[in-house]
């Protein structure tokens, strides 16, 4: 804000009495708060004095300027209101899943009803999720800077939007239900799984020349599976190989993941651990049909919501003292 | 800070300030020197941009220099309501050159604001409304300018002037809300809700012959409007009545002046003042003077009663009625006045015998000669005085006689033309040189009807003189002067200073001088206007409610029977080409009719149902029928 009543070089006793004033928030409804900016602890005094002048003397123009300062201060109030309520619901504009230690930038713009120009502070309660909304003509900018240093899985609900909109005199504070799942997972940690799983990476190596057909290549394929032969024939359009038991292999294979977390391990390990299980279950995407479990939690991938529950049960893992379930695949420990 | 948004706050404070400036200097105090100086420099800003600015230090100099400057005019001995408007001032000049800062924002805000309640202290004219609006205006549009500065992602843009136009509007309907309920307080009774006025106008206690013609002017005085809720035969009423002013009774070297006179009644403040027992049928008016720089109250003729006033007053012996203390701000005087069939029952308001100067018989050697040429030996004082009366009634009235100086009666009586003092005079002194005592009496006669606000204006060109004789143990007016005297009027545009006098007096009655009492008479007059026209309301929204809901219903069976008609053509042309369509059956789905090109068909479908699911107007019958003759072939 470009005017400001510590530019007007006060006292310190008298900055510190404005700073105190500006501290305080005065419920004026249910979920509604007020307090005042520096500008408008001046026009709150500025008004306090004008009134009483106008009282005392009875000095009809006072009541005018009175009146006219007191409209004023009135529907920068009743307009701040207004500009808060217009504010779309923002829960689904949070990202669905936040990685530890990586900063997520978010910038979205939406259209809303009413024309304003503001600035819209939103926090949610008991977090440090904090947004910014910008608000233009019939357009808002949703601004954030998402981080978390630690794993967390929070259902978010209470939020406390502010501001000072539209003069910069009157502090309005909103509080709203906003329901919406904050889930921060460990960084994912890159790995192979044909590293892992020496067995299936042997099994890859006898796949030879048998393989079922030909398609076109895209990018991220193997080069390994290039049939250079056949391209080489044609080098606009490469072919691919596909082999009818790598196929079945991949569809069969399922990743365990063990919680159990050793005395030598710390749990700086632990979220390796689990990011390697993200990086895992990011590739494989939703409706795949590999099977997922994580401790003594089985997921079918296959189903949406289940694919959401493991998710959030990454999100959320805490480490066992017993070995997960049985089942095929791969098993990932520390 | 982008250049065209700061550029855009600069004006916009600039805008609270010059408001403010212009809000003070309506005031009588701020001389136009010094309210020029903040505008000159502010024109200045505008033109040259930051090229016409000085730092804050070089500004604050200048803040300075305002303060000594003004030191010195209190020194030298000026009022110091005048020195502190000069100061605000100069103040304002130093914030219009300062260089836009925040700091400076601030400062001309603040400085804008301050002058404009410096402004309600120190002024009453109904032009304080555009400052006052336009200092909202700015405020608002500055502080929302301010506000979206340097904000996270860039300047936010002020809103649109449209937008700001309906939140301005629905300010000016708060302010006058809060204006009409909030309580007045009588803590302070002897503050006059009015404001104090430099402006003078009205009589001085010694008047020389011939100084009377020079402020006739269009200098309004006094305004009168009726209180009583009749006010039909108000204006036949009011018309016609002297307001007795200053009575002067000494003539000494060609000019007239006021005996020491004593109080014979004092009126304390807030005391009801009676002049007579009220008459059966009064009536009620307000008096609203404006400020004069002597302290008699007009009196007219028929008074009989006064509301209290404000300041101690008191009457004398010569019936004049004073303020103990000349005020020198705008007042409203309540009066009431015997009906016009009554005004001659009600006396001269002043039953003490004539004294020493009042019946000299010292008289210029012309009045003398004039009587005598005149009035026959013997004739009785009273008829020799009526027949006197009658030829100056006779003569020729004239603001502009050239009279001689140093025998100005003289000349008047050798010319038989001049103004109304002079035609009292020359019967005043007849009067004594009869033997009858005289004096004469400065006040306003008649005034001008306002047509547009029903009121009277009084204003100084209704100045006139008369003459009050002892007769019969009491005075009695005579007037001398020629009825032609009223006709006289130089108002260049009638019409237009009419309604200009009209907003004026709306502006002292509703705003300067509102009240507790006014706001209950307001809403009782709300309240029974309501009760009035409660049923023609209730009628008018049913009525409305009606009509909308009709309107909504017309307007949508003319879409159905303007879709309809068009289907019945579209109908007709398939049974011409061998299609029965059901009703609403989606053309899309119907095969192509016979001898039509497909491509054509489907083509024209697809359009049409675009046209009539996206509601655009449909063509007209006539081009529809082309549109299918041309699928024909």
């Amino acid at each position: 804000m470009a005017y400001n009543p510590s530019d007007l070089r006060l006292p310190p006793w008298l900055l510190w009495l404005l700073n105190a004033l500006i501290r305080l928030r005065i419920p004026i409804a249910t979920n509604w708060k007020i307090g005042m900016t520096r500008a408008g602890g001046l026009m709150f005094f500025s008004l306090l004095g004008l009134w009483s002048a106008a009282f005392y003397s009875g000095n009809n123009l006072l009541y005018l300027c009175g009146g006219m300062l007191f409209s004023i201060a009135l529907m920068a109030c009743v307009q701040g209101i207004q500009i808060l309520r217009h504010v779309a619901k923002l829960g689904a504009v949070l990202p669905t899943v936040l990685e530890q230690g990586i900063p997520h930038i978010l910038r979205q713009q939406q259209d809303i009803a009413s024309s304003a120009s503001a600035m819209i502070d939103v926090v949610w309660h008991g977090t440090d999720i904090r947004m910014q909304i910008n608000m233009q003509a019939q357009r808002m900018t949703i601004m954030a800077q998402l981080f978390s240093a630690q794993r967390a899985c929070t259902s978010l609900s209470q939020q406390h939007l502010t501001t000072s909109a539209p003069l910069g005199l009157w502090q309005l504070e909103c509080q709203r239900e906003d329901p919406a799942l904050w889930l921060v997972l460990a960084a994912p940690v890159i790995w192979s799984d044909t590293q892992a799983l020496g067995a299936l990476a042997a099994s890859q190596r006898i796949e030879g020349d048998e393989y079922d057909d030909l398609r076109a290549y895209v990018a991220g394929d193997s080069l390994a599976r290039i049939h250079w032969r056949k391209s080489t024939l044609n080098p606009d359009s490469w072919r691919i190989k596909r082999f009818t038991q790598a196929q079945a292999s991949h569809h069969s294979r399922h990743l365990r993941v063990d919680l159990r977390l050793p005395s030598y391990a710390s749990s700086k390990d632990f979220d390796r651990l689990l990011g390697m299980a993200w990086y895992w279950l990011k590739k494989q995407g939703q409706y795949s049909s590999e099977h997922f479990i994580l401790g003594q939690q089985h997921f079918d991938l296959a189903i949406p919501k289940q694919y959401q529950a493991a998710v959030k049960a990454l999100a959320q893992a805490e480490s066992e003292s017993i070995p997960p379930l049985q089942g095929e695949g791969m098993v990932l420990s520390l | 800070m982008s250049t065209a948004h700061s550029r855009e706050a600069e004006l916009l404070t600039l805008g609270v300030l010059m408001a403010g400036v212009a809000a003070l200097a309506l005031s009588d105090f701020v001389s136009p020197i010094y309210w020029s100086l903040p505008v000159i420099a502010a024109v200045l800003r505008v033109w040259r941009g930051s090229r016409f600015a000085l730092s804050e230090m070089h500004a604050s100099f200048i803040g300075w220099f305002g303060f000594l400057w003004v030191g010195l005019e209190l020194i030298l001995g000026r009022a110091w309501v005048v020195a502190f408007t000069d100061f605000l001032l100069i103040l304002a000049l130093a914030v219009t050159i300062e260089s836009a800062t925040p700091r400076n924002h601030l400062h001309r805000m603040l400085t804008g604001l301050f002058l404009m309640l410096a402004g309600a202290v120190l002024t009453d004219s109904v032009l304080y409304a555009i400052p006052l609006v336009a200092l909202m205006w700015f405020i608002w549009r500055a502080a929302s300018c301010l506000y979206g500065l340097e904000q996270v992602g860039g300047n936010l843009p002020i809103p649109s002037v449209r937008q700001d136009m309906q939140s301005s509007s629905i300010m000016i309907i708060i302010t006058l809300s809060l204006f009409l309920l909030l309580p007045r307080f009588d803590i302070q009774s002897k503050l006059q809700p009015t404001q104090p006025r430099m402006a003078t106008t009205g009589f001085s206690d010694e008047v020389k012959l011939g100084d009377f013609a020079r402020d006739l002017d269009s200098t309004v005085v006094m305004r009168i409007e009726s209180l009583d809720a009749d006010r039909r035969h108000f204006k036949q009423q009011i018309m016609n009545h002297y307001w007795r002013g200053v009575v002067l009774s000494q003539y000494q070297h060609h000019a007239w002046k006021q005996r020491s006179s004593q109080k014979t009644r004092t009126w304390l403040a807030e005391q009801d003042v009676t002049m007579h027992k009220i008459q059966p049928r009064s009536i009620q008016i307000a008096l609203f003077r404006e400020a004069s720089d002597h302290p008699y109250i007009m009196l007219p003729n028929g008074l009989t009663h006064m509301n209290p006033l404000h300041r101690d007053s008191f009457q004398d012996d010569l019936g004049q009625f004073h303020f103990t203390q000349s005020p020198n701000r705008r007042l409203r005087l309540v009066m009431q006045l015997a009906p016009q069939n009554h005004t001659s029952d009600i006396q001269i308001a002043s039953d003490i015998p004539p004294q020493g100067d009042e019946k000299s018989q010292r008289v210029p050697q012309a009045i003398q000669d004039w009587i005598k040429d005149r009035i026959a030996p013997n004739t009785p004082a009273k008829q020799a005085l009526q027949q006197l009366n009658q030829t100056l009634h006779g003569w020729t009235y004239d603001l502009h006689a050239k009279l001689d100086p140093k025998a100005p009666l003289a000349s008047f009586i050798q010319m038989q033309r001049g103004h109304c003092e002079l035609y009292a005079s020359t019967l005043a002194l007849a009067a004594r040189s009869l033997g009858i005592p005289a004096r004469i009496v400065n006040g306003y006669f008649g005034g001008e009807w306002n047509d547009t606000g029903h009121f009277l204006i009084i204003r100084q060109q209704h100045a006139h003189s008369w003459v009050e004789v002892w007769l019969n143990d009491h005075w009695q007016r005579m007037d001398p002067t020629p009825a032609s005297r009223w006709q006289l009027t130089n108002i260049q545009f009638p019409v237009w200073d009419q309604v200009w006098e009209t907003v004026k007096l709306t502006w002292y009655r509703y705003i300067l001088e509102f009240q507790n009492q006014d706001r209950e008479a307001l809403f009782k007059s709300l309240i029974h206007g309501l009760k009035i026209l409660l049923p023609w309301l209730i009628l008018c929204l049913i009525g409305g409610f009606v009509v909308y809901h009709l309107y909504q219903k017309v307007s949508k069976y003319r879409k159905t029977i303007h879709l309809n008609r068009h289907q019945y053509v579209i109908d007709a042309w398939l049974l011409q080409h061998g299609i029965k369509r059901e009703s609403f059956e989606p053309l899309s789905r119907i095969e192509t009719p016979q001898h039509i090109n497909p491509k054509n068909w489907s083509a024209w479908v697809q359009r049409w149902e675009k046209d009539v699911y996206q509601q655009k107007p449909l063509p007209r019958i006539r081009y529809l029928k082309k549109q299918l003759k041309t699928l024909e072939s």
